[in-house]
This record gives C-alpha cells, structure tokens and sequence, in this order.
C-alpha cells in the first residue's frame, strides 16, 4: 500500500511540467508584464517544452505537445495549427542537439534554444505572413522571442531543482 | 566529411523520426498533421467553419473552468488591494468633489456639444437597438491580440461587426461567432478601425488600434487639424455597422501622437453588452 501510494505521489509529481504545458496554453495564466511594460511578454511553452525535450522528452510526449498547440490555437485566435507547428519546430531542434550534444549545460542549452527560437518564429512568422490573413506585429514577436530567451536561466535553474526533487533523470536513447 | 554528413543525418533523423519508448507519434508525422490543420483552417469552407465554432465553443468552456481558481485568486488580489485602497480613494473623492463643485460649468458649451451630437445619432437605429447582456469568460492577456471571449453567441443573435458596450461607452466589435461564444476584438488591437467623430468641433477620423493596452491612435484626420487635449470620441456610424454617438474616449497626447483614453478600460471588463444591430448599407460611405 505504501509503495502503491509512493508510486502514485511519484508519477503526479512527474505531471507538473505537462500540467504547466496545458495550463499556459488553455488557461489565462500567464506571466506576461504587458500591464507594466507594453513590450515585456514571454511565451513558457516553448521553453516547458525545449527544456523537457531536451532532457526527457518522456516527461511531455510530442502528442501532448502538439495537442497543447491547437489548444492554444483556439484560445489565442491563431489559424488552427501554427502554434503547434511553432511547438514542434521547437521540439525537433532540440530534439536534434539532444542527439548531437554530449554534454548539457547551461551556457550551451542557452544557445541552442537561441537556433531553436529562431528557426520556430522565422517558421511561425513565414506561415502566417504567406498563407493567413493574420496581421502581424513583428516588433511584438522579436520582443516576446527575446524576453523568453532571457527568461530561461531561471526555469533552468527552476527546472533542474525540480528533477531532483522528483527524480527525473535525463535519458539519452 | 562524408562521416560528418552521415551524422547529421542520423541527427536529423533521430530528431524528427524517432518515436522512442513511450512516444506514441514522430515529430514528423505530427508537424504534417499540424500543416493539413492549419491549411484546412485558412481556406475554411462552411462546413469547416461550423466544425471550428463547436470546436471553439467547447474549448472556451474548458478553459473558463480551468481558469476559474486563477480568476478567483485575481479577483480576490484586487478586492483585498481594493480595501487598503479605501481610505486613499475617500481622500480623492472629496478632493474631486471639491474642484468640481467650484468649477463654473459652462453650460453653453454642453448644450451646443449635444446639438453637434444629436446630428449623428441616427434615432431608427438607438430606438430599435436591442442590447444582450454577456458575460466576459475569458480574457487571456496576449501580446499579439486584445480580444475577449464572452458566453453568448449565434444562439442569442449575435453576429459578426457588431458593437460591444460596457457601461455605455464602446469596447469593441463581435469578429468571431460560435453557437454558444463569442469573440470580441477590442479597441486597442492592432485590427481595430472604428470611424469616429471628436467633439466638440465633429472632425472625422479613424481609431486605429496600436496594439498595446488602452492605447489606440487617431488617424485620417483633416488637413492642419489642430486637435487639443481632452476632445470627446464618439462612434461616427460611418461603416454603417457602429450606430452613431456611442462614447468611446477622449484625446491626450503622447511624444507628438494623438491617442485616445478609453472610457471603459478593456483590462477590467467582466460584463458586457452586444449590440444587436445589422449593417445599414445605406449609412456606409464608400
């Protein structure tokens, strides 16, 4: 019974980030400063989901991912599709360096994620642009871009804390 | 070099093909599911509009209720901030009632400014107006769009273009129709265009929303046309959608910019009104 509920403690813990994932796409929580500071917005999915791709992808799933996307889709009023697309762009690259990078640290995690963004906004920002009737504020992507860049020590740091609190180790299949 | 190429195959690969143990779907496989969805989205035929507004309609609920504990926290933040901040606005109010109590209105001005007004309010439409009450359900704060969801839709004959109203003053307009919810553009987004009329000396101009909060600009306006600080904006009815005279904000100048305040603030809306009026292609101005 005991080891039943450990196991059951232990595989709630491990929801979190998919919990997070969902809840900022589907909710109206979020922890943009666009109240104080018109320019300073930050988009968690995508760092949720770089961070997690990179060490575990287990941990979300590219179903989920993809599934939060089209959620976040109808909440955000974007053509079906291109937030998921944005996700999976994300999802793959650092899918990629988790193939390519032996080693994992911050610095080099940083800097991937930099290719990351910008091979997924440049992706975002050529379908909307090309095929929807979306007006699109580029001023508004290049600084939501660059604010969740500068944001991720701190879910890094959040992130690892998290890990070995929980116990999720990193895999490398 | 060859070896190199290989690598980054296999990289490329992995990345986008491999499943791994407990992953049900390749990224591949999933971003070409994502590209058909947002092809068939764009080029949405009726049955595929139908299709997204149940999908819609279903989804707003969800994320109502899922956003309920936030919402709570939210509302009971600003009541507690609303209490200590009691004393302040007493202060505030009697100082207020003060200075409005020794300025001498100038009730000349008020009646020639209703008169101005009175020639733009078209009365078929304000007469025949019928309002539907709504309730805001969601209102996800987005750097890319200013818009509100609200739990009434086709359902209580709201269509799309129509004005939406808090406290009498205009917020937006109705851009997206589902059975059950609708999706309301606000002012301050960068889609928003609302032709207006500023008193009191009824220039013609466009709202143009800027895209950040509370914030849209004046544009279109005649030629070496000096606006001052504090002019009312009111709804001209020239798209022929909007009835005329609905209060929307006044003029303040920000770096050179002539921008409006709103009225109703979009941030704190919780209840709304549509207003149930059709578009009169005869007050359209081409």
């Amino acid at each position: 019974m005991a080891i039943a509920l450990k196991n059951l403690k232990f595989h709630l813990a491990r929801l979190l980030p998919l919990l997070l994932l969902y809840g900022f796409s589907i909710t109206t929580l979020d922890l943009n400063l666009t109240g104080y500071f018109s320019i300073v917005s930050f988009n968690l999915q995508l760092l949720i989901i770089f961070y997690w791709v990179l060490r575990n992808p287990e941990v979300l799933g590219f179903g989920h991912i993809f599934f939060a996307g089209i959620l976040n889709d109808i909440i955000t009023n974007f053509p079906l599709g291109s937030s998921a697309l944005m996700y999976l762009v994300v999802a793959a690259t650092a899918n990629y360096f988790r193939a390519k990078a032996i080693r994992k640290y911050l610095m080099l995690d940083w800097l991937f994620l930099l290719i990351a963004l910008v091979f997924a906004y440049a992706f975002l920002l050529f379908i909307l642009a090309k095929f929807s009737s979306v007006e699109i504020i580029y001023d508004q992507f290049f600084y939501n871009g660059f604010f969740t860049l500068l944001l991720y020590p701190i879910i890094y740091i959040l992130f690892k804390f998290y890990s070995n609190l929980v116990g999720i180790r990193d895999t490398d299949d | 070099m060859a070896s190199n190429r290989d690598d980054f195959g296999i990289a490329i690969r992995y990345a986008l093909l491999q499943r791994g143990a407990k992953q049900k779907f390749s990224i591949f496989s999933l971003i070409v599911v994502a590209i058909i969805i947002f092809f068939i989205d764009v080029n949405a035929s009726k049955p595929g509009q139908i299709a997204r507004g149940l999908l819609n309609d279903f989804i707003y609920r969800i994320s109502f209720v899922a956003s309920s504990p936030i919402s709570f926290i939210d509302y009971s933040t600003k009541g507690i901030a609303n209490h200590f901040n009691v004393y302040k606005e007493n202060q505030n109010l009697k100082e207020e009632l003060a200075s409005l109590k020794a300025k001498d209105l100038n009730t000349e001005f008020v009646i020639q400014e209703n008169k101005n007004l009175s020639k733009f309010v078209d009365e078929q439409l304000s007469a025949s107006q019928e309002l539907v009450f709504a309730k805001v359900i969601l209102d996800k704060d987005s750097p890319f769009i200013k818009s509100l969801i609200i739990n009434k839709g086709s359902k209580a004959g709201i269509e799309k273009g129509m004005p939406v109203i808090e406290k009498g003053n205009l917020v937006g307009r109705v851009v997206e129709v589902n059975f059950l919810s609708a999706r309301v553009l606000l002012l301050d987004d960068l889609n928003s265009r609302i032709p207006v009329t500023l008193e009191p000396n009824s220039a013609q101009a466009i709202l143009v929303g800027s895209g950040e909060d509370n914030q849209p600009q004046l544009s279109f306006l005649p030629e070496r046309f000096e606006v001052e600080e504090e002019y009312k904006v009111f709804t001209s009815g020239k798209d022929g959608i909007l009835s005329a005279g609905i209060p929307i904000g006044e003029t303040y100048n920000e770096d050179g910019r002539l921008r409006v305040r709103l009225f109703s603030d979009p941030n704190q809306i919780n209840y709304i009104s549509v207003v149930l009026v059709k578009e009169n292609p005869a007050l359209r101005i081409n």
